[in-house]
């Protein structure tokens, strides 16, 4: 018997029996769904192209500081809404042809494109007011007392109007610099 | 990222939800008429 046939014809099953297997498989089906799309958000998964990306936060605050809180790529790269976050995994699938394509497969290879896929990363997050820093950075919730006279002026107005957003002074925060030469702002 | 490619991805992406949702849907539906297939409706 054809699946379709199956599927238009009533069941001897009951209906709690049909209800009850719809239930559980479709808890199963999302639970597997959304496991393996946080699979791909694990560094494990990131460091399998982006090497010598990941290894660059070790050495900043964003990896080791007094609290030990960190953290990992996908805290900063990856939206944390979950639509938001399937469409970057869509647009994420580019990626896999550069992967084949072995675009950084070599150190030369990923100097070369560095500034490239930084100025894509900074735009990303400038068109989104920085959101992925605001999961953890709250201007609401800023002790301007605590913060360094400089700082202050900057998150006082800038911010805090709007004009500016957390990546248009915050670049570099987690990796190194690429070559800044062009960068509105930069000297 | 061009205001063009920004567009094909957010098109791409957001149709890719009902995709899921379908896929999800027809996967279920597979497996519950396998296991009902196994005994209650074996002799349909």
């Amino acid at each position: 018997m054809t699946f379709w046939s199956r599927l238009s014809r009533p069941s001897k099953a009951s209906a709690g029996v049909l209800l009850g297997l719809g239930f559980v498989g479709g808890i199963l089906f999302w639970g597997a769904f959304n496991t393996g799309m946080e699979a791909t958000n694990t560094e494990a998964f990131c460091s399998s192209c982006h090497a010598p990306i990941v290894a660059e936060i070790r050495e900043t605050i964003h990896y080791s500081n007094r609290s030990g809180v960190r953290a990992i790529c996908s805290d900063c790269h990856v939206p944390h809404a979950w639509t938001d976050k399937l469409v970057r995994k869509v647009q994420a699938s580019k990626e896999l042809v550069a992967f084949a394509l072995g675009t950084i497969n070599t150190p030369e290879k990923f100097r070369a494109r560095r500034g490239h896929l930084a100025h894509r990363e900074w735009q990303r997050m400038k068109n989104n007011d920085s959101q992925e820093c605001r999961n953890c950075h709250n201007f609401d919730f800023m002790d301007f007392s605590e913060q360094g006279r400089r700082s202050i002026t900057q998150h006082s107005t800038a911010l805090a109007s709007g004009d500016k957003t957390c990546v248009d002074c915050h670049k570099g925060v987690a990796h190194r610099l690429p070559n800044m030469s062009g960068v509105e702002g930069w000297q | 990222m061009s205001t063009l490619e920004s567009i094909f991805w957010h098109v791409l992406g957001y149709a890719t939800m009902p995709f899921i949702f379908i896929v999800g849907y027809i996967g279920v539906a597979a497996a519950a008429l396998w296991l009902l297939s196994l005994g209650v409706d074996k002799d349909i």
